[in-house]
């Protein structure tokens, strides 16, 4: 299902190689500085380095989760059917936080420190993440 | 900024409240009437003007002729930045006597000229709302459930806080919670808006204004007609640099820079401070304040509010208007006038006894994705 999104995905352009690789074969990228090896999300300049470094690599779409919040109030119409749904941000494996939904369980069962990966195969819009 | 050297000579607070159905630029009006009046000043010794937010018919409507105009918009931190901005004007001589002024009217329907009504791009910050992160309770709920997660603080810390501001509201003519008691069952039976937060966690939007008049200490000497209180030390900080540090969410702000460079300026130190008055939009934020200001222990934040470490009698006073959750939402400029309030010794049943210096704090622009926001320390005292 590729429902998890709210109204139309705006890209900044930037981020553009990311959007495009998760669309074309659901590559999960971050922007890597070649100088330092740090790796961020969204598109960055390394604090160190600035933006000459910067290159999208492909990456493990794996991490854990740092905190969350479970939304039990619809903000929107659009989100009255999916509360409770949990909102969670992922420290990934490489370092950066990434901000996604939580799938696959109960949003009661979410639980800080859990192992997650990025869903495949889905047909997601926006790369959503599910217990490994 | 040298310690005293920027007093705030008037202050001007319209009523507070949800649906007043007055404009935001019509509430600024009467809280600057209401500051001139207070300061002793006729409208055009403005000669400043900074306005949080934007509003580009202010200056015509207000009828004021300043030699500048400045919009400042740092969310809750806006109030902070507005009096390091005018304590600049006046000290690099662009101005005597600056007015700063707030109003916002979320039941007034916005401003003219911008028809939308308010949309997801203001209650989302950039990507996460594509998944459904919208509202600021979300984002601070990030932090309160990282707070829990590592120092076992619990929902009713959390109530606890929010009973003891509704003890201080209680009390205070001004509050929007004025006479209507809550209790720790109130708080945790309230429905749940986004995990870890009740309703009774969250501050609400209020419509209302207010309006302060800053200048020089040796030009408030020769107002004879005015209770001024001085500007000691400033200083902000901003956690995206815990963001870069990847640690953001066991630091509900960046208080240290803030906090260092307000103390060193007022010279006086933590123990000094008479009454805190936090930025508090929802109830982890005072219990996180309270931990990096260092009035408690890391991980302290909820047993130290439960054991009454902010009532009047507690360690250090706070929120004693009954702060945004309580009291009334005036973005940052709600712990300023409870500070100036308790100064001045208006602060009336919740006056904290001989309370000469007061913190004030503010926090806000959420920056997207990255949750982060500029926090502001603000040291006033009763002396110069």
């Amino acid at each position: 299902m590729s429902t998890n999104t709210i109204g139309e995905l705006k890209v900044g352009d930037l981020d553009a190689p990311f959007w495009d690789a998760w669309k074309a074969d659901e590559s999960f990228l971050l922007h890597r500085c070649s100088s330092c090896g740090r790796h961020d999300w969204p598109a960055s300049c390394c604090v160190k380095h600035g933006a000459g470094p910067m290159e999208w690599v492909s990456t493990s779409g794996e991490g854990v989760i740092d905190t969350f919040t479970v939304f039990y109030r619809a903000y929107i119409k659009e989100l009255a059917e999916e509360v409770p749904y949990a909102v969670a941000v992922v420290r990934l494996d490489e370092g950066p936080y990434f901000h996604t939904r939580i799938v696959g369980i109960e949003a009661s069962e979410v639980k800080s420190g859990m192992r997650v990966r990025v869903r495949k195969g889905a047909g997601d819009a926006f790369p959503l993440f599910t217990p490994v | 900024m040298k310690s005293g050297r920027i007093a705030i000579v008037g202050m001007g607070v319209t009523k507070q409240g949800r649906g007043l159905g007055v404009t935001e630029v019509e509430l600024r009006r009467q809280a600057l009437e209401l500051a001139l009046l207070d300061a002793g000043l006729e409208r055009d010794a403005i000669d400043g003007y900074i306005h949080a937010s934007h509003e580009r018919e202010d200056l015509r409507y207000l009828g004021l002729s300043p030699n500048f105009s400045w919009p400042v918009q740092t969310g809750g931190a806006t109030a902070s930045a507005t009096f390091v901005m005018a304590a600049g004007a006046i000290l690099s001589g662009q101005a005597e006597m600056v007015a700063c002024a707030y109003a916002m009217a979320p039941s007034s329907g916005g401003m003219p000229g911008f028809s939308a009504p308010m949309s997801l791009g203001s209650l989302g910050y950039g990507y996460p709302a594509q998944v459904g992160m919208i509202g600021a309770a979300s984002a601070h709920a990030l932090h309160a459930r990282w707070h829990m997660d590592h120092y076992g603080t619990t929902s009713e810390h959390m109530g606890a806080v929010a009973v003891q501001l509704r003890n201080h509201a209680l009390n205070r003519p001004d509050a929007m919670t004025y006479g209507k008691p809550i209790t720790l069952e109130d708080h945790q039976s309230s429905p749940m808006v986004v995990d870890p937060f009740h309703m009774l966690d969250c501050c609400r939007d209020t419509d209302g204004g207010a309006v302060f008049i800053v200048t020089s200490a040796e030009r408030a000497k020769t107002m004879a007609a005015t209770h001024p209180v001085y500007i000691l030390g400033a200083g902000m900080g901003h956690n995206i640099a815990k963001w870069h540090e990847r640690d953001v969410y066991a630091h509900h702000d960046n208080i240290a820079p803030a906090a260092a460079r307000a103390f060193a300026q007022a010279g006086v130190s933590l123990a000094d401070i008479d009454t805190a008055q936090f930025y508090d939009p929802f109830t982890i934020s005072i219990i996180m304040q309270l931990e990096h200001y260092g009035f408690c222990k890391p991980g302290q934040g909820g047993p130290f509010v439960a054991d009454g470490g902010i009532a009047l009698d507690g360690a250090i006073p706070a929120n004693t208007g009954g702060g945004q959750i309580s009291g009334f939402y005036a973005a940052g400029f709600t712990p300023i006038i409870e500070a100036m309030k308790q100064l001045r010794g208006e602060a009336g049943a919740t006056q904290v006894k001989d309370a000469r210096l007061a913190l004030a704090s503010g926090h806000g622009l959420n920056g997207g994705v990255q949750n982060t926001w500029t926090h502001g320390t603000l040291i006033l005292g009763a002396e110069a």
